[in-house]
């Protein structure tokens, strides 16, 4: 079967005949008028195919944006594109084990989540979490450290790429689709408490075809929760293509009553304020909304994946060159003056320092201790008064 | 650096790891003095060691993200190697065919575009810091745990439960069963501490019959099983075991003895047997079939059944209170 994968020209994607579909390029923002003045706010327009709706009214195509706002996300994807290589150099000589899944080339979404929703919005996702665990208030030695499997990582390493949480962001899911009605459950309390706010339960496209994520959109959209269920498509489920999984790879369509909306996932300008949009939605009471991002990883599913069995080197270098994110904004800042080239190095190495520093960091602290067997089982206060170990006669007298 | 090096000759340009220090030099040209190890990857968490396929870019070359720049020969099968960066590959330290390369070792250096790389050296190669392991080390809480912690946590813990509930926990060097646990419960008041009953069960384990036995209310840890229990069985299964291991299995001459010894015993005895015959009467032979009186015993003695009676009595008398 991937021999046929590399035989077969990439599948037309079954949209009508005369149907726009959407475009995934990074570069496609263009700037109104000539800017004057770098410190105030300016808008820009949005590609006429950045984004596709479902039962719901477009947004409008017209972003405001701010030079401070394009470089801070510039350089945090950068630091979160520079974070995933230093994992994926780590697996390699053997220093992080077991499972690790990294989002190097959507980069986009993550970023452009955080600057779309505020810190009491509540995130959750499955295990390519990474770089929403460092948007979400973590820390990249935290990270690396729990990869590493350190007492400096976010769950004091006993919990791996799959475990890492922050009070504002749910992990970390290891079992496929597990997390969207937990998402739904998150939007739940926040509809019970009366809070402003939205929950953003993300999956991918392998895991969207799961029982559990239509019984959530089910029980969102009669209890009306403020929950925007967000579809990751990088067009692969591990190895499996899109197409090939799914009856319907519209996967904005298949809310049913939901209304959604596919989103360019690679333009972070785009991305942004698609989840301004989404947040807007559901926090004034209309309900769930369904968001597709359309993006790409360049790496394999994980680190076992080498990520060429199903797919052509060319594509993934085409993909590299013309689609990149970073790339795109980097074009779009470049073009639009705000910064210039060696600018922006600085700011690249400023990432890579940042990462450089933080996986130092990271590697000096020690392994768990054996104590550390018998702490975050029971919450604290609530422990039994002793606990069995491995063997009959290690008992932990709390 | 290089004027240094113009001035003193042909000074060699010693390959840098990327440093801070470099960083904050003003930037002349789009260059950066960082030279970076390409270590030998593990392309499986199995991986010890591999071999270099062959190398698909030369020195020199410039290479984006993602660009094959060698292959590697594992034990299972050969896997490409992408960049993760744009570069050029500067030098080439294992050739082509290289094998048993251990994974972590420097296989080539790679520099940024614009660098100088002719003259490049291979770096020492760097001890890989173990991880700092902490202060518990390989010694298992095991038997240290369970002895000092129920010596010393009882105290502790019968004055932290009292507290919040009216009875102590009750302990004991061993773990206790849930239906011992009960009984040390309910009748708290009369043992004042459960680690005084010495334990028969297995491993020492306190059972409800030794806190009954404690208590009074059974004669002993076993009450009126007859039977060995459970170490007694276990020693007459042990020097059962132990005989029946000893028994050498018999051979000719003393099997023929066996069975012409036990034939002449049994012989004997049909003789004896036969050749016993008491004067009937009328009581001897009733007695066979009337009820034992209950003074000789347990009620149910078996009849022996292989000495028939000698004289059937086969008159009328026999059918008396039959019909």
């Amino acid at each position: 079967m991937s021999a046929l994968a590399r035989i077969r020209p990439n599948i037309i994607r079954r949209i009508p005949l005369f149907a726009r579909g959407i475009q995934t390029s990074a570069d496609t923002t263009q700037l109104q008028e000539a800017l004057s003045d770098h410190s105030k706010p300016f808008t820009v327009k949005l590609h006429d195919d950045s984004f596709r709706t479902f039962n719901c009214d477009m947004p409008s195509l017209d972003v405001e944006v701010s030079k401070d706002e394009l470089l801070t996300m510039y350089k945090q994807m950068q630091t979160m594109r520079r974070m995933e290589m230093a994992a994926d150099a780590l697996y390699k000589a053997k220093l992080v084990r077991g499972f690790c899944h990294l989002a190097i080339g959507q980069e986009a979404v993550s970023v452009g989540l955080e600057h779309g929703i505020t810190k009491d919005d509540r995130v959750i996702t499955a295990y390519r979490c990474h770089p929403f665990a460092v948007m979400r208030g973590g820390t990249i030695k935290g990270v690396i450290a729990e990869l590493l499997g350190r007492q400096g990582g976010m769950s004091h390493g006993k919990g791996g790429s799959m475990h890492i949480f922050t009070p504002s962001f749910f992990g970390g899911n290891g079992i496929v689709g597990a997390q969207v009605p937990i998402g739904a459950g998150l939007a739940f309390a926040q509809k019970y408490m009366e809070k402003p706010n939205a929950t953003f339960a993300l999956y991918g496209d392998g895991a969207s075809n799961q029982g559990q994520v239509f019984e959530s959109f089910n029980m969102a959209k009669l209890w009306n929760l403020p929950c925007v269920f967000v579809c990751e498509n990088n067009k692969y489920g591990m190895g499996t293509s899109a197409e090939r999984s799914s009856s319907n790879t519209e996967y904005f369509t298949r809310g049913d009553k939901i209304p959604g909306i596919q989103v360019n996932g690679m333009d972070i300008i785009a991305a942004r304020h698609a989840v301004q949009y989404a947040r807007k939605w559901v926090t004034e009471g209309n309900g769930p909304l369904l968001m597709e991002f359309v993006t790409y990883r360049y790496g394999g599913h994980s680190m076992s994946d080498p990520g060429t069995t199903y797919r052509t080197r060319e594509e993934v270098q085409r993909m590299r060159s013309t689609q990149d994110p970073i790339r795109g904004l980097q074009r779009y800042i470049e073009e639009w003056g705000l910064a210039d080239e060696k600018e922006l190095k600085m700011l690249d190495k400023e990432a890579k320092t940042t990462v450089d520093e933080a996986v130092e960091e990271a590697k000096k602290s020690p392994e768990p201790g054996l104590k550390d067997l018998w702490t975050d089982i029971y919450y604290k206060g609530t422990e039994p008064p002793f606990m069995r170990g491995r063997e009959r006669e290690e008992i932990h007298y709390y | 650096m290089n004027s240094i090096a113009r001035v003193a000759g042909p000074l060699r340009r010693w390959a840098y790891a990327p440093k801070l220090s470099q960083s904050r030099r003003l930037h002349q040209t789009p260059s950066r003095n960082a030279i970076s190890n390409l270590q030998m990857p593990a392309m499986s968490p199995t991986m010890t060691e591999g071999g270099i396929a062959s190398w698909k870019k030369q020195e020199g070359d410039k290479f984006i993200a993602g660009d094959v720049l060698l292959e590697i020969e594992t034990d299972k099968a050969t896997i490409d190697v992408e960049a993760q960066d744009d570069g050029v590959l500067g030098k080439i330290i294992t050739p082509d065919g290289s094998k048993n390369v251990a994974v972590g070792k420097i296989i080539a250096l790679l520099a940024e575009e614009g660098d100088d790389i002719s003259n490049l050296e291979v770096p020492k190669e760097e001890q890989k810091p173990a991880p700092p392991k902490s202060e518990q080390t390989a010694s298992p809480p095991k038997s240290q745990s369970s002895p000092p912690p129920s010596a010393q946590s009882q105290p502790q813990l019968q004055s932290t439960q009292s507290s919040s509930h009216p009875v102590s926990e009750p302990t004991h060097a061993s773990p206790l069963f849930p239906s011992v646990h009960r009984l040390l419960l309910e009748n708290a008041s009369s043992i004042p501490n459960a680690a005084d009953i010495k334990g028969t069960g297995i491993r020492g384990m306190l059972t409800k019959g030794d806190v009954l036995a404690f208590l009074g209310r059974a004669s002993g840890p076993l009450g009126s099983y007859e039977g060995k229990g459970i170490k007694g069985e276990m020693n007459t299964a042990k020097t059962e075991g132990a005989k029946t291991e000893t028994a050498k299995p018999l051979d000719g001459p003393a099997l023929r003895r066996l069975i012409v010894m036990n034939l002449s015993q049994l012989s004997l005895k049909a003789r004896n047997a036969a050749v016993a015959a008491a004067p009937a009467t009328f009581d001897s032979i009733i007695a066979d079939y009337l009820p034992t009186p209950p003074a000789s015993g347990s009620a149910l003695k078996p009849k022996a059944a292989a000495v028939p009676p000698t004289k059937k009595n086969t008159t009328d008398a026999y059918f008396d209170g039959l019909i």
